[in-house]
């Protein structure tokens, strides 16, 4: 029974590492095995090792209460990140699985994936600026690793297509684009170290908490290492107009590196944006200005920037990874409404998570979707879309409710994550000038209508794609071959599922409506 | 020495390496832009951790860590550009364009 005692208190939050650690203890066995069955295995073991990952998580903190130590702490805001990244690790592995299960790489990919999920981990837990910034270099590193194992399998295929020295051009050309991308990477972090200089000598800090506390009891001047946070958050994010490394690769790489670049790689710095939006809050009301000033410049260049491409790309990879740079966007947005004071610290929280949900739930189909296409017509066009009216009446609604989810239409779940702009768009516009934020008012009207309407404007779009007459392939045979799998359609079915149940769930508790005498807004979450 | 000189002298070196990365088209010379700034960064650390503060030891292990860790990142870069460019390229590895190079092109279509 003490041994039970023990390792209950052990859960909380070493147990999803210890957990993971396993799977990779048992997994490097097997790292150089080739038979399909050993794969599968991993498969398994992988998906068992993070679904009890994420119950661990959850159970121990309910069980436990929260864990603090000089480097890292787990609190409610930690455990609900972790679950995300849980969430989004086990998305993630199920594609790679999918486009990569018959590489010969494929369990030290495995490998690899699973050691960058105990990274963004060690992320999101750690308190002491020391474990932050070494578990972010590392997590960089092993996104690195990641990404380009993923490509090599690409240049493998391209050897074989082109015999000869095409295959070294390509090789060549392959390790620019993706070395590129990570020089910026390397950019960002460089940057971070100096901001991390400068905010040793202004405070004496050794972690967030303290750094808060410094700053709000003397009043410190931090404004350089704002500027400098500022410009790292554009290059992290590949904000416009410094997106194109982000750009030039996920053209050029396989699907599944690019599904590891956007859900995996940009985690961190979410996760920075929110640690630090508290201190940010407590600034002196000169530095904090430089934010108030910096961020909206920041949200509107990279609004239409993302929104320009949108409308006028005609490629099916720029239109996803550019619609999930519009959901960082949306991190930022939210921090300049929480800096503001249109909102509180705890609907601030919910609104950057309702995002992370949003990117699950509504972009993950929309995305899937575009990459099925692709692969199977061997076209990265967004003429594409067509087909799918005519050849599945499934997708093209699961395709319709994640459009329609994405803008924030009521009843659907998209809607978890825009009523709080529609009803800040409603309160300015009621309150005018008169309110207690005057001319701030409008500036914020301005911004959150931007980019609502960037959604609003490159989905049109993308209806008007779909429902044209115009004919799509010169050759018929791509048209007349093409057919959903059954899988898909399946898994198309489940998001449509998800995206009403969740959407109607929220609905009902926005508007406080009892089902079987239980009211939904009692759960806290609306 | 002054320590207002000596942050001085950190900047300076930090704008020259931003500078060189933003700028350069050769993979070397973003790489010794990148030094620069790391250069500026353990000056920061080293000369506040002496001048201001009493106890030192935390912000030599944070430089100590974090070298190692910029180090380890740098060369898994360099190292996976040697494996995939041959030998005779690899000295004079270009990227012929800027690390930020906007193309209108590339941006819209």
């Amino acid at each position: 029974m003490d041994l039970i005692k023990d390792m209950n208190k052990f859960m909380n939050p070493f147990g999803v590492l210890t957990i993971i650690f396993i799977a990779i203890f048992i997994l490097i066995f097997f790292g150089f095995a080739q038979r399909k069955k050993f794969k599968v295995f991993g498969l398994v073991l992988t998906c068992i090792a993070i679904a009890s990952a994420f119950f661990i998580n959850i159970f121990g903190y309910f069980k436990n209460g929260g864990f603090s130590d000089n480097l890292f702490t787990s609190d409610f805001a930690q455990i609900v990140e972790i679950s995300y990244v849980l969430i989004f690790s086990l998305v993630l592995y199920i594609i790679i699985f999918v486009y990569n299960s018959s590489s010969i790489n494929f369990l030290k990919t495995n490998l690899i994936f699973l050691f960058s999920i105990i990274c963004l981990v060690f992320v999101v837990i750690s308190k002491n600026f020391l474990a932050f910034f070494s578990s972010f270099i590392c997590y960089n590193i092993s996104i690195f690793a990641l990404v380009t194992s993923l490509n090599a399998d690409a240049t493998l295929l391209l050897k074989d297509e082109y015999k000869g020295k095409t295959s070294l051009e390509a090789q060549f050309k392959m390790s620019i684009i993706t070395g590129r991308f990570f020089i910026s990477s390397l950019l960002v972090t460089f940057f971070m170290f100096f901001g991390l200089s400068i905010l040793y000598g202004v405070s004496n800090f050794k972690n967030f908490s303290q750094l808060g506390e410094v700053i709000n009891s003397y009043g410190s001047d931090i404004s350089l290492v704002i500027i400098i946070f500022l410009f790292m958050t554009y290059l992290y994010f590949s904000l416009f107009p410094f997106q194109a490394p982000y750009i030039d690769m996920i053209k050029k790489q396989t699907i599944s590196s690019n599904y590891v670049v956007m859900l995996f790689y940009f985690f961190p710095g979410l996760i920075l944006i929110n640690k630090c939006s508290v201190i940010f809050y407590s600034l002196s009301p000169v530095n904090k200005s430089i934010l108030l000033i910096g961020l909206p410049i920041l949200i509107i260049v990279a609004s239409f920037g993302s929104g320009a491409t949108l409308f006028k790309t005609s490629s099916l990879r720029k239109t996803s990874s550019n619609f999930i740079l519009l959901f960082f966007v949306g991190y930022i947005l939210n921090l300049l409404i929480y800096l503001n004071d249109f909102i509180k610290e705890g609907d601030y929280r919910w609104l950057n998570y309702s995002i992370l949900s949003l990117i699950i739930i509504s972009w993950l189909p929309l995305s899937i979707i575009f990459s099925y296409l692709e692969k199977e017509t061997g076209f990265d066009n967004i003429e594409n879309l067509k087909l799918v009216s005519s050849k599945s009446k499934i997708v093209l609604v699961c395709l319709i409710a994640s459009f329609l989810s994405l803008i924030g239409i009521p009843g659907f779940a998209g809607f978890s994550g825009r009523s709080t702009y529609f009803n800040l768009v409603y309160e300015i516009i009621l309150e005018g000038l008169k309110g207690s934020h005057s001319s701030q008012n409008y500036l914020m009207l301005f911004i959150i209508l931007l980019y609502l309407l960037t959604f609003i404007v490159s989905i049109i779009k993308l209806f008007l794609v779909i429902f044209s007459r115009k004919k799509i392939f010169d050759d018929a045979d791509i048209e007349s071959k093409f057919n959903f799998s059954r899988p898909f359609i399946s898994l198309s079915f489940t998001f449509i599922l998800l995206i009403f149940l969740v959407g109607i769930i929220y609905l009902l508790g926005y508007s406080n409506i009892n089902i079987f005498n239980f009211n939904l807004a009692n759960l806290k979450l609306f | 020495m002054n320590i207002t000189y000596i942050y001085y002298l950190s900047s300076l070196l930090f704008l020259i390496g931003v500078i060189g990365a933003l700028f350069f088209e050769t993979f070397s010379r973003i790489l010794i832009s990148l030094q620069f700034i790391m250069l500026a960064s353990i000056i920061n650390f080293l000369s506040f951790s002496q001048t201001l503060y009493e106890n030192p030891v935390w912000a030599v292990l944070f430089v100590l860590f974090s070298t190692l860790l910029l180090f380890l990142f740098e060369s898994a870069i360099v190292f996976y550009f040697y494996l995939n460019v041959s030998e005779a390229k690899f000295g004079k590895f270009d990227l012929n364009k800027n690390l930020y190079y906007f193309n209108i092109k590339d941006w819209l279509e």
